[in-house]
């Protein structure tokens, strides 16, 4: 646990650091190349932050010997949330009174329907048993408008808090069994376990 | 429990060595009558591996299938390997980036038609004559480690099974925003703060699943 705690500080230092050095935000994202910018750096940053990981893990003893697979767990569970949440947590921070106050009662109507439409698509769609979307790949297109509804209507906070609903619904999907990211027969995930 | 029929499945051995995959619709028993599978879900909510103590059947600790939930033979929750995990986690970044940067791009075309605005920083309400400049770094750092627990606690919930990682952390985003908010001299508070949290939440829930 020790090592862990010491690891995801160095990580977000890091991640920090290499965002503020390199002076991709000052208080501010809502800007096209700034953006891009902290999109490349933390990316970068967290890319080589996570081959920390497997080191600690094979230091430790523990994990599987596939530092590779260690490798992108480490960066994708880290580089998601900073991708979904941390835009829009600055961008609240810095202007989120300024928002709430010049929201318009449309504004806070089209948030309810933007999260009813991606709980509703996403329940439909990733609620389904895996089998289901087999033939109807498609249908995991259907929460996209509201996503892009709450892009262009919302700004990057809207976004971020439609894509947090979105993502955990997902996630709990998963987790529940359902959806298309996980395998028909537990016997499935058995062999993939074994042989991984 | 011999009625109880349904889905079963588990890693079917002779002691250690892995023999393949026990597949079936009614529950089975070992010789001396032990029902496998309860002891199964009993011993690997525990993490343990589990033996009959005969050569029939050993349950391995398979992380990423559910052993753990069985009821009346049915499967009711399956956590997700770690293969397609990283599947969910690869579509989800390639739908947020282009929509980010969508939403990047809106604000930026709205802001140049609106009258520009002065950016506030992080901590601005505790800022100037109503509090010190320690109280305010006081009163972030205790939100940032609050939101950092809670988040945690969530965020545990999505653990791999088979790794301390969980498939989406954002109480990282959120020790991530405060850092990138607040001028470096100020970030060991706040690292400080998100490593007590860390190690606050994460023996907390380990020591819920192990007294499970």
């Amino acid at each position: 646990m020790t090592c862990t705690t010491i690891y995801d500080c160095a990580l977000r230092g890091s991640d920090g650091l290499s965002v503020r050095q390199f002076g991709a935000i000052n208080g501010d994202l809502g800007n096209l190349r700034r953006s891009i910018i902290f999109v490349g750096q933390i990316t970068a940053a967290t890319a080589l932050m996570a081959w920390g990981w497997p080191l600690i893990q094979i230091s430790v003893g523990y994990g599987s010997d596939n530092i590779w697979l260690e490798w992108r767990h480490a960066l994708l569970s880290n580089l998601l949330p900073f991708l979904i949440l941390t835009p829009g947590i600055v961008l609240g921070s810095t202007r989120g009174a300024e928002i709430i106050k010049r929201a318009s009662l449309k504004q806070w109507m089209e948030m309810i329907v933007i999260l009813a439409g991606l709980l509703g698509s996403g329940i439909g769609v990733f609620g389904l048993k895996s089998h289901a979307l087999g033939n109807f790949p498609a249908l995991l297109y259907i929460p996209l408008p509201f996503l892009l509804w709450a892009a262009v209507r919302l700004g990057l906070v809207g976004l971020s808090l439609s894509f947090l609903a979105f993502a955990f619904m997902t996630m709990l999907n998963a987790l529940a069994g359902n959806g298309p990211f996980v395998s028909q027969l537990p016997a499935d995930n058995i062999f993939g376990y074994r042989c991984s | 429990m011999a009625g109880c029929r349904g889905f079963y499945f588990g890693i079917w051995a002779d002691h250690d060595r892995f023999d393949g995959i026990l597949l079936g619709n009614s529950r089975p028993r070992s010789d001396d009558g032990i029902d496998l599978f309860a002891a199964a879900v009993f011993s690997v909510g525990r993490g343990e591996i589990w033996t009959t103590g005969s050569e029939h059947g050993i349950f391995a600790r398979c992380d990423d299938i559910n052993l753990s939930v069985l009821s009346r033979g049915m499967v009711l929750s399956q956590p997700i390997p770690r293969k397609e995990c990283l599947s969910l986690q690869l579509f989800l970044i390639a739908i947020v980036l282009p929509m980010m940067f969508l939403a990047a791009f809106v604000e930026e075309q709205k802001d140049k038609t609106e009258v520009v605005r002065e950016i506030k920083p992080w901590n601005a309400a505790f800022n100037g004559k109503r509090l010190s400049l320690y109280l305010s770094l006081g009163l972030t750092a205790i939100a940032m480690w609050a939101a950092y627990y809670f988040g945690s606690l969530v965020d545990l919930a999505f653990v791999y099974p088979a790794s301390y990682f969980s498939a989406l952390w954002p109480a990282n985003a959120v020790l991530l925003a405060a850092l990138l908010l607040n001028p470096p001299r100020y970030w060991s508070v706040f690292l400080l703060a998100g490593a007590v949290a860390h190690v606050v939440a994460q023996r907390q829930f380990w020591h819920s699943r192990i007294g499970a």
